[in-house]
């Protein structure tokens, strides 16, 4: 299990931040005393760091110039500053990655993921699979395997596949899942919505899975 | 000095001059037991005005190198300072030159306090805006744990139009310093525009409005962050006034002469009358009433950030039809390219 340290000094990000993360198999940890950071750093041996800037007593610039001392752990600094003295000074000080506040987890998780894995041995641990009745999602090679019946999707399918598995029983808008596809920048107008789940729905029939995603009239999909 | 000016300040003392040589000849003429010989009072008449005019050329070549000190203080030297002004040659002088002083310094004063004063509220819009970034954040969050999207699609249009008003707030701050924070390098302009585009997603979802993006992968030369607000304001206005269910195409075009984008929407128009002041600040116009919380800022600071990063901005528009706003870039390179 990887374990990332989250230095940030708001309470409610904080704690919004640990759940995600938590969700996909993370471990975290949060300093008690943002005097010692570096200290508690020390302790948990973390993986990977989640950095604020902006803290109560010093910056997160110091802190992180203080573990790039001893450490060649990753850094992800969380800012809202975003000018572009700060984006060079983040670099300076031995950060590897910058993300604006505001930020959706979707992004932030995207980012600790790809910097996880170009920094370790990618293989283990980070919880690379899906896994709703049966079928099972792999989140490295966009594939869905259910009964040993194995099928690619493209882009698009995984992205929304992904939406419905994270979010299993809640009914979801087309206009989320648009979103979603938007995030990835792939900007689907409604027609193209309709055509990729019906793909989609296409490829789960043909390795034997009917009506695993159900379409409510009006108000989305949900997968029961 | 001029010597007519002279001569006018000093027609004062011509007259007690003629005053005084009327009385002298009056009496040497009019009293008969005044014995004086005629030749001998045109002599005096004579020496008389030969003294006078002594005495002026000496006051005028006085007057003549300190009014030439004063002009070279006011028309040449480039800084008004009280020290640097010219020797006082009278009290008065010394006077002026002292209330001179006081004005100034009091001036100065009140200038530095202003400065002050200018310089801490942009040090609170700074904090400010990056103070309210928290919440804006810890909102998406949890938002992201929302089940029905009845209530999450509107709140997250809501949040995002927040977030363009603090951009707009941070950049309104920012934007005559200006030089302080920027970075002139190439980059992607589809890239630039992708980002842009995630960003306002959700008013275009909410809107059903298709981005057409047709720029190729192109690289121009311009600061990244200033860019993305400009072109952002742009497509942010576009998006508001445009109808739903229709289409904010952007391409890009390259010339001989000339690189621009454009970003053109379907929807109200601008109507000709106001198309000269859209970029006025604080002009809202036809569109600004009709469709309210107008606040005649974005457009402004748009054109106003293109014009210090060497670009501009051009409106044409016909109402009901489309808007179309272009983009010219600095061009930097033109004449090196075949």
């Amino acid at each position: 299990m990887y374990r990332i340290f989250l230095v940030e000094d708001d309470p409610l990000i904080c704690d919004l931040v640990c759940e995600n993360l938590k969700k996909w198999g993370f471990e975290v940890q949060v300093p008690q005393n943002f005097e010692q950071v570096l200290e508690e750093f020390i302790k948990f041996h973390a993986h990977l760091v989640l950095m604020d800037i902006n803290l109560p007593s010093y910056d997160g610039f110091f802190f992180a110039e203080k573990i790039r001392q001893i450490s060649n752990v990753p850094i992800i600094f969380l800012s809202s500053r975003t000018g572009n003295m700060d984006m060079v000074m983040a670099m300076n000080m031995g950060g590897d990655d910058f993300v604006t506040k505001p930020f959706s987890s979707e992004i932030l998780l995207a980012k600790i993921r790809a910097l996880i894995r170009r920094t370790y041995d990618y293989a283990n641990n980070i919880s690379e699979f899906l896994e709703h009745k049966g079928l099972i999602l792999n989140l490295s090679d966009y594939s869905i395997t259910f009964e040993g019946q194995k099928e690619e999707l493209t882009k698009n399918e995984f992205r929304i596949l992904t939406l419905l598995m994270k979010n299993k029983g809640e009914i979801l808008s087309r206009d989320e899942i648009m979103r979603a596809l938007w995030e990835d920048e792939s900007f689907v107008d409604d027609n193209t919505l309709t055509v990729n789940m019906n793909r989609l729905r296409k490829k789960l029939q043909s390795i034997g899975l009917y009506d695993y995603i159900v379409t409510k009239k009006g108000e989305g999909y949900y997968m029961p | 000095m001029k010597l007519k000016p002279f001569l006018k300040d000093k027609r004062h003392f011509f007259i007690f001059v003629l005053l005084l040589l009327l009385i002298i000849n009056g009496l040497c003429l009019l009293d008969e037991h005044f014995q004086i010989q005629l030749h001998n009072l045109l002599y005096l008449n004579a020496l008389l005005l030969m003294l006078v005019f002594f005495y002026l050329l000496f006051g005028y070549l006085k007057r003549y190198f300190y009014f030439k000190d004063l002009h070279y203080y006011l028309n040449v030297q480039k800084e008004i300072h009280p020290h640097a002004l010219p020797k006082p040659q009278t009290e008065e002088h010394a006077l002026f030159n002292l209330i001179f002083e006081t004005v100034y310094l009091k001036n100065l004063a009140q200038i530095r306090s202003l400065e002050e004063n200018q310089r801490e509220y942009e040090e609170f819009i700074d904090g400010w805006v990056h103070a309210v970034k928290t919440p804006i954040t810890a909102s998406y969050l949890l938002m992201e744990e929302m089940k029905s999207d009845k209530i999450k699609g509107p709140l997250l249009n809501e949040l995002s139009k927040i977030e363009h008003y603090v951009a707009q707030a941070l950049y309104y701050s920012k934007a005559d310093d200006f030089s302080k924070d920027f970075i002139i390098q190439p980059f992607y302009l589809d890239e630039l525009l992708r980002k842009i585009i995630k960003k306002e997603s959700s008013l275009f979802i909410a809107k059903h409005i298709q981005p057409l993006l047709m720029v190729p992968k192109v690289e121009v030369a311009s600061d990244f962050k200033w860019m993305f607000f400009i072109v952002d304001q742009l497509i942010h206005n576009a998006l508001k006034y445009s109808n739903p269910n229709s289409q904010i195409k952007i391409t890009y075009q390259k010339t001989d002469f000339e690189e621009y984008l454009m970003i053109e929407d379907y929807g109200v128009g601008i109507h000709a009358s106001d198309l000269p002041r859209i970029f006025e600040k604080g002009f809202t116009g036809n569109n600004g009433r009709k469709y309210g919380k107008s606040t005649g800022i974005g457009l402004y600071l748009a054109d106003k950030l293109s014009k210090k990063l060497g670009q501009r901005i051009q409106a044409e528009s016909i109402p009901g039809d489309y808007t179309r706003f272009t983009l010219y870039f600095a061009h930097l390179s033109g004449y090196y390219l075949d």
